[in-house]
Parts: C-alpha cells; structure tokens; sequence
C-alpha cells in the first residue's frame, strides 16, 4: 500500500516536470524565451550599441508581448527609463550614457519572490528579458553585452 | 483550569515560541546570506569586469 502511494507521487513528479519541460521548450521554439541558468535574475545586463532613436526604443517597449501576462510597464522617452512589474517581480531599463554615436543601457531586476528557493515567474521575467534583448538586436545586430553580479538583499518572510 | 485551556494554551506558547524562533532563524541567515553574496558578487566582478559578448552570439541555433 505504502509502495503504491509512493509510486503515485512520483510518478505525479514525472508527469508535472515533463508537462513543465514541454511547456518551456514551446516557448523556446516560438521564440519567447531562450534558455537560461536558473539564476539569470542575479545579473544586470548591460548593453552597448549604436544610439537608437529614444522614440523608436520607447515605442518598442510598449509592444512587448509579455504585457499580456500581466506585467506592467511605466517608462519615460525623454529619460529612457522604463520599469516593469511583474507582481511577485519587478525590473528596470535604464540608459546609462549616450555619447559618440554609442548608448549604454543598463537592464536588472530589482526584486523578485521565490518559493522553495526558485523565482515564482521565471517565466515571464525570461520572457521580458528576452524582449529587450532582441530590441537592441533589432536596432543594432552587434550589440555587445556584459554582465554584472547584483548585490541583492535576501529577505526571508516569516510564514 | 480545563484540560482544553492547558491544551490551548500549550498551542498558543509553541506559536509564539516558533514565531521568534522563526524571526530570530531567519534575521541571522539573510545577514549570512547577504554577507556571502556581497563577497562572492565583488569577487565575480571584480574577476570579470570589461568582459563583453555579442548579443547576437545567445541566439544563433
């Protein structure tokens, strides 16, 4: 009886992470998201290309599909600031400097939730940072990006 | 004093005993954690600062 319990849940394991795997390769496949370390959140990214129009960046902005998972977007053209907040996340876009025909822009998350140790929408932050990515891609096809480990603050809830 | 009143009463003090625990547990290990990461963050960028890569090299398939 215990053996079959036991073999129920695992096999419940199995099908959800198989249905999980499925799901995430559709949204490769469409494009949505490429694969990234499951601690991709902990980096800014910074990027570095030829200076687009601020209109065409803002306009751009407002288009990202994710906003039809709930995320919400408040940005600025004159400022080229943009935030998103995804519920349990949130993000912000931000450029750095302008000079000489180049740009910096500066993209992080600035909070997000975890269950269990995992972002409880990983999907979607993927989903938004795959859409500015492919911005900058679509204004200059050899933009150049680095990285940058975030001093984030962990803060345990108590329930 | 009722059984039922030490029985509730007991629930009551393992609550709160559990709730500072809880809250005192979880003060020590975000300060631990948050020192770690402050060291292993300033150690990673400090190790690969001025690297870049072209954007475009994440989606060729």
């Amino acid at each position: 009886m215990v053996l079959l319990a036991v073999g129920i849940g695992v096999a419940l394991i199995v099908i959800a992470v198989a249905i999980g795997l499925a799901g995430n390769k559709k949204l490769v496949e469409s494009g949505q998201i490429i694969n990234r370390g499951t601690r991709f959140m902990e980096s800014a990214e910074i990027f570095t290309l030829n200076t687009p129009d601020p209109a065409a960046v803002s306009s751009s902005v407002k288009s990202f599909a994710v906003y039809e998972k709930g995320v919400s977007m408040k940005g600025s053209t004159a400022d080229q600031i943009y935030t998103f907040n995804g519920g349990s996340w949130a993000a912000k876009l931000k450029m750095m400097s302008s000079a000489d025909g180049k740009s910096v822009y500066r993209f992080e998350f600035t909070s997000w939730k975890t269950s269990n140790g995992m972002p409880q929408d990983a999907i979607n932050m993927n989903r938004l940072i795959t859409s500015v990515e492919k911005m900058f891609l679509a204004f200059d096809p050899n933009t150049q990006v680095s990285t940058e480990a975030l001093d984030f603050k962990t803060k345990h809830s108590l329930f | 004093m009722s059984d039922t009143m030490i029985l509730i009463l007991f629930f009551v003090g393992i609550f709160i005993l559990m709730t500072i625990v809880g809250f005192v547990g979880n003060k020590i290990v975000d300060k631990a954690e948050n020192a770690r990461r402050k060291r292993d963050v300033q150690k990673y960028n400090e190790a690969h600062k001025g690297e870049t890569q072209n954007l475009a090299d994440r989606y060729k398939k």
